[in-house]
């Protein structure tokens, strides 16, 4: 009994610890996102990006290297006063390796249920 | 997660895992240096420069556009400012100045870089600068790369001994620090030291003595130099990533933005407050630089804090005391100015030096390849061409 509450505490424990979670989220980390933002767009077009915190840069595309950046022209906007991002066009480049990596918060609401969920049946049987 | 302790309490009170609340410092300990990443205040880091850091008396602006040369630290210049004739991008002459830059900063220490170990403090090593924002670039960060990336293929250490895997060499700088990394260099911190280009690289900046607005903002595109700081080093664009990040390299700045290639000799990519600078009198951003078109370069923020809301497309604006005049964007952004407002040289591509196989190449140096040999392509001061596309990506279009 105890060591089949063991094998199952380690499953809850590898649950919790590799189901996608906010920090690979904050994962939505890209040093390519102001580049991105740029992608199919013709210097001078308005462009916005998003950190991994939702603070958003907003400006314009500009050319560096044949590749377009987009260079912020207004303070930084923090969540709350951030407008939706313009639309934007369809990747003409790879995904960010990251993208495949961010989960939703459903994962991270699933996982942590997942966990409760375990940790309660063990505490009822232990 | 990081900012969830109630989920890391649920799976450490589920699993018993100590590891658990060492993860989540581990986390933290890479977390962007204006505390961005712990909290969440402004992703911007305050790129406006000290303005007290020389005692340099505040300046008030006549509406005269274009580089005062007296703002510059001669001892960061090669040579004093010398006036000449140039043709400018549209074709007109104009009266340029030559300014020679000596490629090390007059003002402070160049590095440290990278940590030596996953256990080293932030004042063992410089920065990184990542989606807007700053990170010490310490052992911590190091250590959780590939969580900071979500890939695991991140392991710029050794994980036996915590030693973090270093370019040392000139060689092992000249093959990581090129945008084909040598695979051998694959998961590096790359540095370079000073000393591998002699103590700097001289590059000659020609910028317009009186700024000549253009019908419309010209891109950077290829030029390898947008500006010069006022004691001496290159304000460099910023660089297309992928090809560094896909190599799993982190080519790392000092604290002040800069860094050394083979190349340019030290250079900066970010305003963090360490250069040279004059403070305005009605309180607007400090002056630290000019732009290659002459227009002036000012610090990001006012000394109220406050960075302008009305840039353009540039991030420039017009002011009756300064006339047009660029703001740097945070040092996060990895940016100085967006583009060109005015003209610059005709034909430059940067600050370059005749070499003597008919190239250029980045200041002084003098070159002597033999027939069918170029140094011209990369600048990289390596008699081995015809570069092209493959060898010397960054420049060979």
């Amino acid at each position: 009994m105890r060591r089949a509450g063991h094998g199952a505490r380690a499953l809850a424990c590898a649950v919790a610890l590799l189901a996608p979670h906010p920090i690979e989220a904050h994962a939505g980390h890209s040093d390519r996102a102001p580049w991105d933002a740029c992608a199919g767009r013709a210097s001078g077009a308005a462009c916005a990006w998003d950190d991994a915190a939702h603070f958003r840069f907003v400006g314009s595309c500009r050319s560096f290297s044949d590749a377009m950046l987009c260079v912020r022209q207004r303070p930084v906007m923090v969540p709350s006063e951030a407008p939706p991002a313009p639309p934007t066009p369809a990747p003409t480049a790879a995904p960010p390796r990251d993208a495949p990596a961010r989960p939703g918060w459903r994962a991270y609401v699933g996982a942590t249920a997942l966990a409760g969920a375990i940790a309660t049946w063990l505490r009822r049987r232990g | 997660m990081r900012n969830n302790p109630f989920a890391w309490s649920l799976i450490a009170m589920v699993c018993g895992c100590a590891d658990a609340t060492v993860s989540t410092s581990t986390v933290d300990a890479g977390g962007a240096r204006d505390g961005a990443a712990t909290s969440d205040a402004p992703a911007v880091d305050d790129a406006s420069p000290r303005t007290d850091a020389a005692n340099l008396p505040c300046i008030t602006g006549s509406g005269v556009e274009g580089p005062d040369r007296a703002r510059f630290d001669m001892a960061g210049l090669t040579t004093p400012i010398t006036e000449e004739s140039c043709t400018l991008s549209n074709g007109a002459t104009a009266t340029c100045l030559r300014i020679q830059l000596r490629g090390a900063p007059s003002d402070h220490a160049v590095g440290p870089f990278c940590p030596r170990t996953i256990t080293d403090p932030a004042s063992a090593a410089g920065l990184w600068l990542s989606g807007g924002r700053v990170y010490d670039l310490d052992g911590a960060f190091v250590r959780q790369l590939a969580t900071f990336y979500s890939d695991a293929t991140w392991q710029l250490y050794d994980a036996a001994t915590g030693r973090v895997r270093v370019t040392e060499t000139r060689a092992a700088c000249e093959a990581a620090a090129r945008p084909n990394v040598d695979p051998m260099y694959n998961n590096y911190c790359v540095e370079c030291a000073l000393s591998y280009v002699n103590g700097g690289v001289a590059t000659t900046l020609l910028i317009p003595a009186r700024p000549v607005a253009r019908p419309a903002p010209q891109d950077v595109g290829n030029m390898t130099v947008v500006g010069a700081a006022l004691n001496g080093v290159a304000f460099d664009p910023p660089a297309p990533v992928q090809a560094i990040l896909a190599a799993h390299t982190i080519a790392a700045f000092d604290d002040c933005g800069g860094h050394v290639n083979l190349a340019a000799g030290y250079h900066y990519h970010a305003a963090t407050g360490c250069s040279r600078s004059y403070p305005s009198c009605d309180g607007h951003a400090p002056l630290i630089g000019y732009a290659a078109d002459g227009y002036a370069i000012h610090g990001m923020r006012n000394v109220d804090g406050n960075e302008p809301a009305d840039l353009d497309g540039c991030r420039g604006h017009t002011d009756a005391a300064r006339g047009y005049h660029y703001h740097v964007a945070s040092a996060g952004e990895n940016l100085f100015i967006g583009c060109f407002h005015g003209y610059t040289v005709a034909g430059a591509t940067g600050m370059m030096m005749p070499a003597p196989d008919g190239g250029m190449m980045p200041g002084g140096t003098v070159m002597n390849c033999a027939t069918g040999q170029t140094s011209r392509c990369c600048g990289d001061g390596v008699c081995d061409g015809p570069e092209n596309t493959t060898n010397c990506s960054r420049d060979c279009r």
